[in-house]
């Protein structure tokens, strides 16, 4: 249980569980953007294979995030996330603007794509 | 509304509330045997009218929320209720992308996601009045 952090490079991880939403997503936003500030990163690739159940809070926090990665020149990855996740995130279009990717080392592999 | 069961429920408008909604309302319609698909769908919706009351309606001050909930076969009837803000116009506030808080990372969709998940999504309100919320959904179609 809990948020899971992890660090390489200037790729921050978190993994998430439970279900995402406005309660939870106000305490992560907060940790998030701290460790993300401290450390200096510039990449942040979310796990989402444990989060069960997101309402649009979720959207706002993912867009959130990918602002910061951006203002860094960085990117922002989404893995793991289930059909009813995903059902949500595509409401909004939030695919075509933040990747969806298979697992960690395919999005380890595309931040270090400097595509523009 | 005629019904085989219903139930209402009423507590504080804090954000820790939210997931305990979801928990109550979800175990409410257990006896339907829904699917994982239609349950998540109803507990999506219900977050979604549930943080609204919290975040609109009452804007982080004191309140109360009210959530009922009933069925009739497979018919699946919530209301969610708050004594808050109210909306001006409704139909604006429905539409895909709208929020009057987009400085708190709201993207307003809330409104879009439970007609989405739910089959049929009422809103009553007005300015001052409070808002109320209803949706339906038929299980096992
Ligand atoms: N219970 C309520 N009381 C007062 N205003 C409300 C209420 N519910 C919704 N609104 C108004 O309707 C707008 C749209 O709501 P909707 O849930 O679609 O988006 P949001 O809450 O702004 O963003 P999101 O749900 O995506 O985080 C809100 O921005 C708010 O102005
Ligand atoms: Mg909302």
């Amino acid at each position: 249980m809990g948020t899971v952090y992890d660090f390489a490079g200037n790729i921050l991880f978190v993994k998430i569980d439970g279900e995402l939403d406005h309660h939870v997503t106000d305490g992560l936003r907060e940790s998030v953007d701290r460790i993300f500030e401290n450390k200096n990163m510039r990449h942040i690739i979310f796990d989402f294979s444990e989060v069960t159940l997101m309402d649009s809070s979720g959207i706002g926090f993912v867009m959130g995030r990918f602002k910061k990665t951006d203002e860094k020149g960085g990117k922002t990855f989404l893995v793991g996330t289930n059909p009813y996740v995903s059902k949500v995130l595509n409401m909004a279009g939030v695919f075509s603007i933040v990747k969806r990717c298979e697992n960690r080392e395919e999005a380890v592999r595309l931040t270090k794509m400097e595509v523009k | 509304m005629q019904a085989d069961n219903k139930m209402v429920i009423e507590f504080d408008a804090v954000s820790e509330n939210e997931s305990f909604a979801r928990a109550a309302v979800a175990a409410f319609v257990a006896p339907l045997d829904p699917t994982v698909e239609e349950l998540t769908e109803i507990k999506t919706a219900l977050s979604e009218a549930v943080t609204n009351s919290v975040i609109h309606g009452y804007e982080g001050r004191e309140g109360v929320i009210k959530v009922a909930c009933s069925y009739l076969g497979g018919m699946v009837e919530i209301c969610v209720e708050d004594q808050g803000e109210g909306i001006e116009n409704v139909d604006k506030a429905k539409e895909p992308l709208y929020t009057s808080k987009p400085e708190q990372e709201r993207s307003g969709m809330g409104f879009t996601v439970m007609e989405i998940f739910m089959d049929k999504l009422t809103v009553e309100s007005a300015k001052g009045k409070g808002t109320k919320v209803i949706m339906m959904k038929q299980l096992g179609r």
